[in-house]
């Protein structure tokens, strides 16, 4: 074996190397675009950008899998609207980012992804660690980039920036051949930035149309999505529904744009949705979308989905409208705008809202759960409710997830980090720490199972390693609830593959990574718990052991209207 | 029912392929293609396509391909300008779909 001390040293001395190599140009524009932190783990192709790193103003994130670093930077960027960055080298460090791309192109969150890539003369050649990821993920990224020449890299990052945050965001990747990165580089002075891209402004005939749609509506609904926290009109939703008073449904990614205590707010609408979200959709007479996409999950069967409604559809992507549902009125605009100026003045619908209101006491969810085991959802609300507006989730994908949503209170939409579009299990752990590095004076807490954490598990080293303010929140049922609750109900309770008996100790493996973790075995421990979790300062794991029994409520089985809810 | 576009595209990297591919994925069929020489930057591609099983709607799809940063415009001789979709109020038809969807696990 090869001592590493006794290894020659074929690298040129750093003080001895160029620092206008197209890396060094690469590292110099983001800091030059106001990037300050990005998540990566190197290899080969990308080396001369690690180089180049170091003396950097950048805080470099060292993951320890590429999947992490995209799902970090994921969550970092829907914290702050700014793109978030992550960095890999060629091949499999490009594939290992394939999910994370996926996953913003799904939630469109801005995202810029740079790969290192094999020489240009050894591209095409099946050269080592060679994958063509640029034609990779063509379907899933806003727009990609291979940079051929190394003067074009400040105005070609400059430029992926812009794209990736303008407009409807989303992920866009660049390409980094290695000779480029080594090369010498004199890029021109960087001229007058291409201006924004002017916001398209409802027509004053459409917000005609639509008021008087409006008006002659007894029953409206505003059915919301993520496109109302993507186009800053959070507070200008909330500033229409208080003037309105229209019943409001929203989206799995909608959550937190209404109030989260606006007695108009119905809760989530669709396969797990509230009771008097989804009876609100069925029998509503107009539904007013706005930055939602008629999603499968959301609609239900679709030919029964709002089946008496005429629909207004208001997006900030024109590409969204008519997709799926004819809209009478469709207005592609800024959100923001259209909001701000749909003034109906004053409807006929205080039977209709009191009808809504009602049904939200009447089938408010039931916390008092038999036995001495922990209920998962009470404890989320709990949760929830005492993290108060500083309460930031970062979900895995399963039963908990639907919990978090159906139990959790948001008080905007961007503290609710949740794979909505793709549903990749793994996204909550390095979710939550991008998170928590963006916002360390809030409670982040990444809640999550015992199937997707084993997804991301390695991340509790960047965690320990960086001392990072997580609180993660482990429900264990021993088996992958969601699929199993369907096996149950949809399959004749053939249980296949979803029994994760020979689950590690989550607490001792915790302990291994060097995180504090303790486990809570019943219901008496859950207010300690969760004391202990919110005042830690550190990484921390609460090991949580549920029924695997316990499943999520209600549920529009498949195949079948909105109105057509099963309950336990 | 088949419908003819003319794409106008940069002379980029990548740009026809994710020109196709989006027209593929997005369910339709491409039956011809042809291509111009890239002439100061821009090439204009020309394609009969046709929706897979009728379902999807070419205004839909014309609205996908304008989003995309290697094209500069789009135009059919047999559909509407694809943006007087939101210029104008549509006409009312309850509770169409505009694709199949079914559930899904």
């Amino acid at each position: 074996m090869t001592m590493l001390s006794t290894l020659p040293k074929t690298e040129t001395p750093p003080q001895a190397r160029s620092r206008n190599t197209g890396a060094h140009w690469v590292v110099r524009t983001l800091e030059d675009l106001g990037v300050t932190r990005i998540f990566g783990y190197p290899g080969g192709a990308i080396m001369p950008v690690y180089d180049a790193l170091t003396g950097s103003s950048l805080q470099h994130v060292l993951v320890r899998h590429e999947q992490a670093a995209a799902f970090a930077a994921d969550a970092q960027a829907r914290m702050t609207g700014k793109a978030g960055v992550c960095l890999a080298t060629s091949g499999p460090g490009a594939t290992n980012l394939l999910t994370g791309i996926a996953n913003a192109f799904m939630d469109s969150v801005p995202l810029i992804i740079l790969t290192g890539q094999v020489p240009s003369g050894l591209m095409g050649t099946d050269a080592f660690q060679e994958v063509d990821v640029f034609g990779m993920t063509l379907p899933v990224v806003k727009h990609s980039i291979i940079i051929r020449d190394p003067n074009r890299i400040p105005e070609l990052i400059a430029e992926a920036f812009r794209i990736a945050e303008e407009g409807r965001p989303g992920p866009v990747l660049i390409d980094l051949p290695k000779d480029v990165l080594q090369a010498e580089a004199t890029p021109p002075t960087p001229g007058t930035p291409r201006p924004a891209a002017e916001p398209l402004l409802a027509s004053a005939p459409l917000m005609e149309a639509a008021t008087a749609l409006l008006t002659r509506a007894r029953r409206p609904v505003l059915y919301i999505g993520g496109g109302v926290g993507l186009g800053q009109a959070v507070q200008p939703l909330r500033d229409f529904m208080a003037r309105t008073g229209i019943p409001a449904v929203a989206t799995l990614k909608g959550l937190g744009c209404p109030h989260p205590d606006s007695p108009d707010f119905l809760g989530m609408l669709g396969m797990h949705g509230t009771r008097a979200a989804n009876l609100a959709v069925q029998e509503s007479d107009l539904l007013v979308c706005i930055g939602a996409r008629f999603d499968d999950r959301a609609t239900g069967k679709p030919d029964t989905f709002a089946p008496d409604a005429r629909i207004i559809h208001i997006d900030g992507d024109p590409a969204e409208i008519g997709k799926l549902r004819w809209a009478d009125v469709a207005i592609g605009c800024d959100i923001a705008d259209a909001l701000t100026r749909f003034e109906p003045g004053e409807l006929d619908i205080a039977g209709w809202r009191q009808t809504c209101a009602d049904r939200v006491k009447e089938f408010a969810f039931d916390y008092d759960a038999p036995g001495s085991g922990v209920f998962a959802p009470a404890l989320l609300k709990q949760l929830s409710e005492q993290a108060g507006d500083d309460f930031i989730a970062a979900c895995d994908v399963g039963q908990h997830q639907m919990w978090v949503a159906q139990h959790c209170r948001f008080a905007r939409p961007e503290n609710h980090l949740t794979s909505a579009g793709l549903g990749a299990m793994g996204y909550g752990l390095p979710a939550g720490i991008g998170a928590a590095m963006e916002r360390p004076g809030m409670k982040v807490v990444t809640i999550t199972g015992d199937g997707s954490i084993m997804m991301n598990i390695q991340e509790l080293a960047t965690a320990r390693r960086y001392g990072v303010p997580i609180k993660i929140l482990l429900l264990d049922n021993g088996t992958l609830g969601l699929v199993r609750q369907w096996q149950e109900y949809f399959f004749d309770q053939n249980f296949s593959e979803i029994d994760l008996y020979d689950n590690p100790d989550f607490a001792e493996l915790a302990r291994a990574f060097g995180v504090e973790a303790f486990t809570v075995h019943s219901r008496d421990d859950v207010p300690g718990a969760i004391d202990r979790l919110l005042r830690s300062r550190g990484p921390i794991l609460a090991h949580v052991l549920i029924d695997p029994r316990e499943n999520v409520w209600p549920l529009v089985p498949p195949g079948a209207s909105n109105a057509e809810m099963m309950e336990s | 029912m088949s419908h003819i576009l003319n794409i106008e595209i940069f002379e980029t990297e990548g740009a026809l392929v994710r020109l196709l591919g989006l027209i593929e994925r997005r369910g339709f069929t491409i039956s011809s293609m042809a291509m111009s020489a890239p002439s100061n930057g821009s090439a204009r591609v020309t394609v009969d396509i046709a929706s897979r099983g009728g379902m999807r709607q070419i205004e839909v799809l014309t609205r996908q391909i304008e989003r995309l940063f290697d094209v500069h415009a789009v135009s059919s001789p047999s559909a509407p300008d694809p943006l007087s979709f939101v210029a104008e109020r549509a006409a009312a038809r309850p509770n169409e779909w505009r694709a199949e969807c079914p559930g899904q696990p």
